[in-house]
């Protein structure tokens, strides 16, 4: 295969894995969601041991945040060169992000408010939700996925937000 | 305590969370497809352009997980 053909194989590859990680983080996340909801024997959010707090998830935190760095500094981007489309997306994208930032913010609001459901039961801030599904981990996986969860978001915190980007020398181009 | 509405409020978590993610991805296969900087790219660049609202950021975001895992539940 020539070089041509070889970025055009790489491109085609590039363009499926996209797609498919796009739609297996929709598909996975809304099947988990749907799951959640319809379960069967919902678990209670009453505690009767002490799995909290546990310095060691934040210990992992802290070390997923500064592989991050290093991976940037390992394997450093190469963008390609901005465009007025593409600075238009990025604006759009912002635009996007916080208005799903404000949706989970009037969802804490509520929950913060405790209002009730029709059905009496009062809704709760994420909070409550995020350490009640922590405390249940323990038994379903051993604590396994949140310890992954944990390590990967600090992981991307990381390697975004800790940029080795000032400290590297220019790309020529 | 009002456990009966985990299914419901931790189903919502959920789906925000995993919409707000796919977004992110279905903008990354857009760059992709278009040739532009890609998600970590931009936001790289942002970060070097505001490097104080990054550390705010991730200052956020450890006094988030401290909230999370270092506070002791409460029992019964």
């Amino acid at each position: 295969m020539n070089i041509v053909g070889r970025h055009r194989a790489q491109a085609i590859g590039s363009h499926i894995f996209h797609i498919a990680i796009t739609v297996g983080i929709f598909a996975s996340g809304s099947t988990i969601a749907f799951l959640v909801w319809r379960a069967p024997t919902p678990p209670s959010c009453v505690y009767t041991i002490d799995r909290l707090p546990d310095p060691w998830l934040f210990v992992i935190g802290v070390v997923a945040f500064v592989i991050g760095h290093y991976v940037g500094v390992v394997l450093p981007d190469r963008p390609p060169k901005s465009t007025d489309a593409s600075v238009k997306a990025g604006r759009a994208a912002m635009v996007l992000v916080f208005f799903g930032a404000t949706l989970v913010w009037i969802f804490e609001a509520i929950g913060t408010a405790q209002i009730a459901l029709a059905s009496g039961a009062k809704l709760e801030p994420i909070t409550y939700y995020t350490r009640c599904a922590i405390y249940f981990d323990a038994d379903f996986t051993g604590g396994w996925f949140t310890r992954i969860a944990i390590f990967g978001i600090f992981l991307i915190a990381g390697h975004w937000f800790w940029s080795d980007a000032l400290t590297r020398p220019a790309v020529k181009r | 305590m009002t456990a009966d509405t985990y299914r419901v409020g931790m189903a919502i978590v959920i789906e925000a969370l995993c919409v707000i993610v796919t977004l992110i991805a279905l903008l990354d296969t857009v760059a992709d497809f278009r040739g532009w900087p890609n998600v970590t790219e931009n936001i790289d660049a942002w970060t070097q352009r505001n490097p104080w609202l990054a550390r705010a950021l991730v200052l956020f975001l450890f006094v988030l997980l401290a909230h999370f895992v270092l506070n002791p539940l409460p029992r019964g």
